[in-house]
């Protein structure tokens, strides 16, 4: 079965692009979100294998949604998504538990990269 | 980006549609940041918003836009995080960087892949922004690797970024030298000193002054690139159709008074469209085109620069603007009847007139106008207003091209020195006692085939006693004209302008001070509020 991704940024640009990405290669894409809160709520109704998390986002912001996902299910797959200049937050992503990042613009083959590296068990 | 994401019509038109409205967002978070500059939601969400449009166009491969974003987006999180103040300045400045990403956007749906920031003033806008920037941070972390990234971006080489801290000090001290080389030139008189060397400072010192003066100036573009967007925003929520047509924006001025002209022009502007424009139903019914038209314009016009908000509106009727006025209590009955029809419009700068409820009664303007005018004043400029009911409204400011150094004539009254800037002076005349006639008690002279009203500079300053002698000029500001009677006319200096706002708060007929030649200080006369 192929493995299931919950895509979450508050662009629905950004979205689209993904979920192009992530299809062409063979991934599932089972649900968007536009903002933290959207997020926690879609992660919990769809149970993805892999979240792909935005972190600049309105209302609640990835960081947060993050932290407050893994601590409903510590085995959460979170991969976060950062653009440039934001490596102070994508530190602060991985102390709290998330399992590998990924820089926009986006390269496919690191995007792919990450997520069959957090399906296979490994982090970063 | 070989190695990027393809890129579909698909996610092309998604990248259009989508980054349209974050310009969008940007624009009224602006707007939202000029009225209330803490507004710390919409900071966060303009922060949010370039931060979006970055990653957005980084993903499209735009390099240019990305870069460009990137920079409005550190100085945003800067101002988010406290460490620069934003002031009515970087307000005009982020207007511009939202019109320069939306022309790269413009370009690119215009079929462009390589959309890159340009046009009037772009170069200035990232230079400006970089200052900013490293005014506000240390140079650690995030965004001084932010200035490495995007270097390229200015990459003019005939152009050198200069701390405008940098540029006022240069400007204080041309003015010292200013005032020393008016010294020397009292010593001169006296034979002290060989003229030879007056006339080479001389030379040195204009020079130096003229090319500091343009080096501070700015085209007024930079303000007005914001409004098409205000007025269409103003029309929209008002039901009206409304075009705004600009032209001058090339026009320059010294950067401080571009940087003040945003608060009025918001309010004529406002004003223009709420109380000037006609719903389109009513326009139709009165024989207009149901589209009203806002005029924004700028021109150099003897040594000054115009500024015009004209609309083609319901104009004000000065018979009911007089009645409010005295009902208001601002004139009395036996003032009213003295009043002129462009007396009678000026009521409208008048404080009491400036409260919301009034301005839509007035069916004029209102709203604001007393702030208008005090800002103009403030920059020795003038605001003058034209208008013919039915027809439309003209709201003209005067101002000066610069603040700092001016040209002035220097008038005695007693043995005080008084300073006028020479551009509100006509010519110097002898005056003929005989000539002054009283007309409604008020003394008058014939000038040129004009009644021009006299006033005696003792009596504006509030010295005693009746001007000596034979000296007048003739004042003008605007349509304005008056005969100013002096003791004796000094003669011509160049005068640096200092605020005395600060130690005297505000004096009525006074604009500012200097120090002459001599040492003394000098005040400046206010001629508007002179002439009112
Ligand atoms: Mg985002």
């Amino acid at each position: 079965m192929a493995t299931s991704v919950l895509v979450v940024d508050d662009t629905a640009f950004m979205r689209l692009t993904l979920k192009n990405l992530l299809t062409k290669n063979g991934f599932s894409v089972v649900g968007e979100a536009e903002n933290g809160e959207d997020a926690v709520q879609k992660y919990f109704e769809l149970k993805p294998d892999v979240v792909t998390m935005d972190i600049t986002m309105p209302k609640m912001d990835g960081i947060v949604a993050l932290k407050s996902i893994l601590q409903r299910d510590p085995s959460a797959k979170i991969i976060v998504c950062s653009a440039m200049g934001q490596k102070p937050l994508v530190i602060e992503a991985l102390a709290s538990g998330a399992k590998d990042f990924i820089v926009k613009p986006f390269q496919p083959d690191r995007v792919v990269e990450a997520l069959n590296k957090v399906m296979s068990g490994g982090s970063a | 980006m070989s190695e990027g994401i393809e890129i579909t019509q698909e996610l092309r038109q998604a990248f259009i549609s989508e980054a349209q409205e974050y310009v969008q967002r940007l624009n009224d978070c602006l707007l939202e940041l000029e009225k209330n500059s803490g507004d710390a939601d919409a900071l966060t969400e303009m922060f949010r918003a370039a931060h979006s449009l970055k990653g957005m166009a980084a993903t499209m491969g735009l390099d240019g836009m990305a870069d460009f974003t990137h920079e409005v987006e550190s100085v945003m999180q800067a101002i988010k995080d406290g460490k620069i103040a934003l002031d009515e300045e970087d307000t005009c400045l982020f207007f511009a960087a939202v019109d320069a990403i939306e022309n790269m956007l413009d370009q690119f749906a215009a079929g462009n892949d390589a959309p890159a920031v340009r046009g009037l003033g772009c170069e200035q806008v990232t230079a400006q922004l970089k200052a900013l920037l490293e005014a506000g941070t240390t140079g650690e972390g995030t965004e001084a690797k932010v200035l490495e990234h995007s270097s390229h971006l200015n990459g003019m080489d005939h152009t050198v970024k200069v701390e405008t801290a940098k540029l006022d000090e240069l400007i204080n001290l041309i003015g010292q030298l200013v005032i020393a080389r008016n010294r020397l030139a009292a010593f001169c008189e006296a034979g002290d000193v060989p003229e030879e060397a007056l006339q080479e400072i001389d030379q040195a010192t204009s020079g130096l002054q003229d090319l500091a003066m343009r080096l501070r100036m700015m085209p007024i573009q930079s303000v007005f690139r914001r409004f098409p967007r205000m007025v269409r925003d103003v029309a929209a929520e008002l039901g009206k159709k409304v075009r705004l047509e600009i032209s001058g924006g090339d026009t320059e001025l010294d950067r401080a008074v571009v940087g003040r002209m945003g608060e009025p022009l918001v309010h004529l502007l406002r004003n223009a469209v709420d109380h000037g424009i006609e719903p389109p139903a009513i326009r139709k019914e009165l024989g207009k085109p149901e589209e009203g038209l806002v005029r924004l314009s700028a021109r150099n016009e003897g040594g000054r620069v115009v500024v015009e908000v004209q609309d083609d509106g319901a104009g004000i009727d000065p018979q009911r603007l007089l009645e409010k006025a005295i009902a208001k209590g601002v004139v009395s009955e036996t003032e009213a009847r003295q009043l002129n029809e462009s007396q009678i419009l000026e009521l409208i700068f008048l404080p009491g007139f400036s409260t919301k409820e009034q301005a839509t009664e007035v069916s004029g303007r209102g709203v604001g106008m007393d702030i208008v005018r005090n800002v103009i004043a403030s920059m020795n400029g003038v605001v003058e207003v034209d208008s013919k009911p039915g027809l439309g409204t003209t709201i003209r400011m005067h101002l000066p091209i610069t603040l700092a150094i001016v040209k002035a004539m220097l008038l005695k009254a007693q043995e005080e020195i008084f300073a006028v800037p020479l551009e509100f002076i006509v010519e110097n005349i002898l005056l003929d006692n005989r000539a002054v006639k009283s007309m409604m008690k008020r003394p008058v002279m014939e000038w040129r085939g004009e009644v021009l009203p006299v006033v005696s500079l003792r009596e504006a300053v509030g010295l005693q006693g009746q001007c000596t002698g034979a000296s007048a000029v003739i004042l003008q500001t605007g349509k304005r004209k008056a005969v100013l009677e002096v003791d004796e006319i000094v003669g011509q200096q160049e005068i640096v302008m200092k605020s005395i706002g600060h130690f005297l708060g505000s004096v009525k007929g006074i604009s500012g001070a200097t120090i002459l030649g001599d040492g003394r200080v000098s005040l400046i006369l206010d001629i508007a509020s002179l002439l009112n």
